[in-house]
């Protein structure tokens, strides 16, 4: 039993952590890696001869399906991060390989993970010597798709773009598309569609949308190729899950169009957010009774409304919402939309940002109508990866602050959801509640001590999240270049930080006069970057 | 040449080999004929309960333990040893029986414990060892204890230093004088002794350090133990911070030669100058030792150490005499020494022997939220419970209120038909119970009088989560049968 019960922990925290990106496999490991894959394909070869032999292949192939060599394109890229503890700073580079794939009106469709943290890109066609060197032009993180441009009009020239289908039946066959493991030609797999669902994109690690899940092979490298059945994409495949065989995923054309579409007005504005926490599981009649509502009414109950978002002062904790869009939600919060039955946030999910949706919803078992704006309803710890975003910080005294975000909290290694300081993770899993003030943007925290006289004893303070200063709450990084930017009284700073009696104090004259000493010393190239 | 390499090797194996021949027999266990009939071995039963499932006891086991004569029929032995005991029995030097002992006083803070026999069946009166306040440092002591297997047997160790350490088994720092590298394997309740006296008992050892509980805690415990109402010692009521960096010394307008003094970062609702103190004051003497920025003193024979010893060595009710810095001057605060046991605090540190509080109805499981509880996330829970139970252990575990003495919890659900629904909800803290604030354990059952026309028990918890509905008709029919299905023998035990 008590195994049982550690399970359930890991299983609500750690389910989408299996999910692994399939990214743009490392050029270093390329040629040991295709020695295997050379293997693999020679035993293959054998084995189907053998088959053949003994039943021939039903499956009639559409020789629609094998038109990719003048639409599927391989991308080169190198990648490189930023350094979240110093911000002025940037992690190694990286260099790999992706898929892409040409759609209408002479543009390449790939995965945003393929492209983030751009340095340089450039395209490969299949038996063409020519590299054509790309560059992005929209990039949605939180859907990992991306659009990408070669300059050279000539790419154009040969290249016949994929039409895009619908979402493909359980069961049925599809035909992935890439450059697994690097690899020159065009590597096809086959297999069939297992299940449709919402889940979890790995790429920014916490955005969830539909999926579509198949057993051909996808592999690293894979990453932004297309899905094909008679002849139209049905997907971009994207990842896969580590720890079972077999597993892919693609990202279904629902969302691609969805994508599309943002970018119609020339820029991505992204998927929006409910903004709100409801519990799926309405079946006790106690509690239905309880809530005032008929027995044959279901729906899902409003636990949490997120400040400052389109939802707060329309919804209620306690408000019970039976119907979006139109779509009926049942007990388990699902809806039936595309034949399918999916979550109810599906519906949200065909709204663009600034559109609406009608919910209805029981207040004390009085039924009302509203309309919520579609917002992407950023909360103020976002769970998801910044990318291509250069990150914010101040430097006083050598101390860095910079706002609290998950790239942050993931320099604390491997292991950081259980290893980082406590106060950090009380506020990544619990800020929507914790944060009561209306007026908070982010919270600060002092991320790196760069060594001298002026912050000697500083060091207890490190990783710790500002509260206030000189006795002023701080709801952003610009709160705090503003304090420590006015000349206290008394002469000295004074920092309080969450769950922490000891304030640090700072002489504000000894930290200006060390200020361009320590810039110097450690290379910070300005003592601040705030977006404004 | 080669010839005669190989003859200096053998003859350098052969010398090394006999030297290990000889060093072996310097081994024989050399017996003190005085420790004779005052060492005691003992077989102790290990049992208590289970933290999911608190209504069952946990397997027994057994395991081994020493202790040593304090009286006639008394026998002195660590807290730890007996933690959770269901049985305790002592067998001595060259008998076969094995005596059943029970508790007499047992004080976790202290770590140390006093077995009582019974005389008529003990047989012959035990010799006491007496023990003596003696700190030789860098002296050989002498460790003793009666193996398992009947022998008198003996270890060597330097005595280092003296210094405050954590208590394994509770939440305070105590007191203890480090033997570096003994010469064998020890373990608890070993007697130790400098030549002829004995000084003190192992309280517990890793590979180079072996901490003992000296003679002046034993002796104090002892003495009190005497008493009627056994009372225990000071703990300290607040935690401090170092008070090193000079621009805070300056901000809190200490005068520039002050160089002493530590900061009091929190104080608790429960201890040693917990009404006193208060947060952001420096302590800079307690009765006229001055206390240095990392919070010890200077001791006559100890050197510097932890200003906990000062408060460990008072009864509740004496006085401590605090000089602390306060909004930019001196002032002397007299606090009331006082202590306080685990289960007073917010999140109790242990339950050694106790069944842990629960409360089943409608197949809900509510728990009291305690040290042991977090047990269930395995190795590392620190990293790993949900923050919202773990914070009320790490940020308010010494501050109980009126407003909140215990931490209810719904633990998980033992899904039945009328809890359908809400069978994946667990590890919620609860908030109210048919609009009543749960204060503490017992409020449960009285908010389970409230609303009494109501057709349901209605529980709010803290953060996200949906309320519960219990419906009360044949509710009493309803967790008879849960129990039965999941074997419950008691539905509850508060």
């Amino acid at each position: 039993m008590k195994k049982k019960s550690t399970m359930w922990i890991i299983r609500s925290l750690f389910i989408l952590s299996f999910l692994v990106l399939l990214p743009p496999c490392l050029i270093a490991e390329e040629q040991e890696d295709q020695q295997a894959v050379q293997d693999v394909q020679d035993t293959k070869t054998q084995d189907s001869s053998e088959t053949l032999a003994v039943a021939p292949d039903p499956v009639e192939e559409n020789p629609k399906d094998l038109t990719f060599e003048k639409s599927v394109v391989m991308l080169e890229v190198v990648q490189q991060d930023w350094d979240y503890k110093t911000p002025w700073k940037q992690s190694a580079m990286a260099r790999g390989v992706g898929t892409g794939f040409i759609i209408d009106g002479k543009r390449i469709l790939t995965n945003a993970h393929n492209i983030s943290n751009i340095k340089y890109l450039e395209v490969k066609k299949q038996n063409v010597a020519k590299r054509f060197p790309a560059k992005a032009v929209f990039v949605g993180h939180d859907c990992d798709l991306a659009i990408i441009d070669v300059e050279d009009p000539s790419f154009y020239e040969d290249m016949v773009p994929l039409e895009l289908g619908g979402i493909p039946q359980v069961n049925s066959t599809v035909t992935t598309c890439g450059f697994p493991v690097g690899g020159r030609q065009v590597s096809i797999t086959k297999g069939v569609v297992s299940r449709i669902e919402v889940g979890n994109y790995s790429h920014t690690q916490a955005d969830m949308h539909l999926l579509v899940q198949t057993d051909a092979a996808i592999n690293p490298g894979n990453s932004g190729g297309p899905v094909l059945q008679n002849g139209k994409v049905v997907g971009v495949a994207f990842q896969g899950l580590q720890t079972a065989d077999n597993i892919g995923y693609m990202i279904p054309t629902t969302v691609i169009q969805h994508f599309l579409k943002d970018i119609e007005d020339g820029k991505y504005d992204g998927f929006p957010s409910p903004a709100i926490a409801v519990y799926e599981g309405l079946h006790n009649p106690a509690y239905k009774y309880y809530l005032k509502l008929p027995d044959f009414v279901e729906g899902v109950v409003v636990l949490l409304v997120q400040k400052n978002s389109t939802a707060e002062k329309i919804l209620l904790p306690g408000d019970v919402i039976t119907q979006i869009d139109g779509f009926n939600i049942d007990n388990d919060g699902m809806i039936k939309i595309y034949g399918l039955s999916l979550n109810w946030s599906e519906a949200l999910e065909t709204k663009q940002i600034g559109e609406s949706v009608e919910i209805t919803y029981c207040r004390d078992g009085k039924p009302s109508k509203a309309t919520l704006k579609a917002a992407l309803n950023l909360p103020i710890l976002p769970w998801s990866l910044q990318f291509d975003k250069k990150p914010q910080y101040y430097v006083y005294a050598g101390l860095t602050f910079t706002p609290l975000s998950r790239n942050y909290l993931q320099t604390f290694g491997r292991n950081w959801l259980t290893e980082i300081p406590f106060t950090l993770r009380y506020l990544f899993h619990n800020s929507m509640e914790l944060n009561e003030d209306p007026k908070r943007q982010e919270y600060v925290v002092l991320s790196e001590i760069l060594p001298d006289e002026v912050n000697t004893y500083c060091n207890p303070f490190l990783s710790q999240v500002v509260e206030k200063i000189n006795g002023v709450m701080i709801y952003s990084l610009k709160d705090v270049r503003e304090q420590l930017s006015k000349t206290p009284e008394g002469g000295c700073h004074q920092i309080r930080f969450l769950n922490n009696d000891m304030p640090l104090i700072l002489d504000a004259t000894m930290a200006q006069d060390r200020q361009a000493a320590i810039l110097e010393q450690y290379q910070v190239p300005s003592n601040v970057y705030i977006e404004e | 040449m080669k010839i005669l390499q190989t003859l200096i090797i053998s003859i350098v194996i052969v010398v090394l080999s006999s030297c290990a021949g000889t060093e072996k027999k310097t081994e024989v266990i050399s017996t003190s004929e005085k420790m004779k009939n005052s060492l005691v071995n003992l077989r102790i039963s290990v049992g208590g309960y289970e933290q999911f499932q608190p209504w069952k006891q946990r397997e027994v086991t057994q395991q081994s333990g020493y202790g040593c004569a304090v009286g006639p029929y008394l026998i002195l032995t660590t807290a730890n040893n007996i933690a959770n005991a269901t049985i305790v029995q002592t067998r001595r030097y060259e008998m076969n029986e094995w005596i059943s002992a029970t508790v007499k006083t047992i004080d976790y803070e202290y770590n140390l414990c006093l077995l009582e026999l019974d005389p008529n069946s003990a047989g012959q009166p035990f010799e006491p060892v007496e023990f003596v306040e003696n700190y030789a440092q860098g002296q050989e002591h002498s460790i003793y204890w009666l193996s398992g297997g009947g022998h008198l047997t003996e270890a060597r160790g330097i005595l280092d230093r003296a210094q405050c350490e954590s208590n394994p088994v509770s939440f305070t720092d105590n007191l203890y004088y480090i033997l570096t590298n003994p010469s064998r394997a020890t373990d608890q309740a070993e007697v130790v002794c400098c030549q002829d006296k004995a000084v003190g008992i192992v309280g517990f050892s890793d590979e180079t350090d072996l901490c003992v509980i000296p003679a002046e805690m034993i002796n104090r415990f002892l003495n009190e133990a005497q008493e009627p109402d056994y009372k225990g010692f000071g703990i300290p009521g607040f935690s401090t911070s170092a008070l090193l960096d000079p621009t805070v010394r300056k901000h809190l307008k200490m005068p520039e030669d002050m160089k002493h003094g530590v900061y009091v970062s929190k104080v608790h609702s429960l201890g040693t100058g917990s009404n006193e103190l208060k947060p952001g004051d420096v302590i800079l003497s307690i009765d006229d030792n001055s206390i240095n920025p990392y919070g010890r003193y200077l001791h006559p024979l100890y050197d510097r150490i932890d200003m906990d010893y000062l408060i460990s060595q008072k009864k509740p009710g004496d006085t401590l005499s605090f000089l602390v810095f306060r909004d930019g001057s001196q002032t002397t605060v007299n606090a009331k020494v006082a202590n306080f046991k685990a289960d007073q605090m917010l999140v109790p540190f242990y339950e050694y022997g106790k069944q842990p509080s629960y409360f089943v109805t409608g197949g809900f499981v509510f728990q009291k939220l305690t040290r042991n509880y977090f047990a269930l996330w395995g190795d590392n829970w620190s990293g790993k419970v949900p923050p919202h139970l773990y914070q009320y252990y790490s940020n308010n575990a010494f501050n109980p209120s009126e407003e909140r003495q215990d931490i209810v919890i719904l633990s998980y659900v033992l899904p039945a038909p009328i809890n359908l629904g809400y069978q994946d909800l667990g590890r919620l803290i609860v908030s109210t119970w048919n609009g009543m604030k749960i204060h503490s354990f017992e409020d449960i059952e009285k908010a389970r009088q409230l609303n009494s026309s109501d057709p349901f028990d209605v529980i709010e918890f803290e953060f996200n989560s949906p309320k519960i509905v219990i419906p009360r008709q044949n509710i009493v029919q309803y967790d008879t049968q849960i129990g039965q299905i999941y074997g419950i023998t008691s539905l509850k035990h508060i």
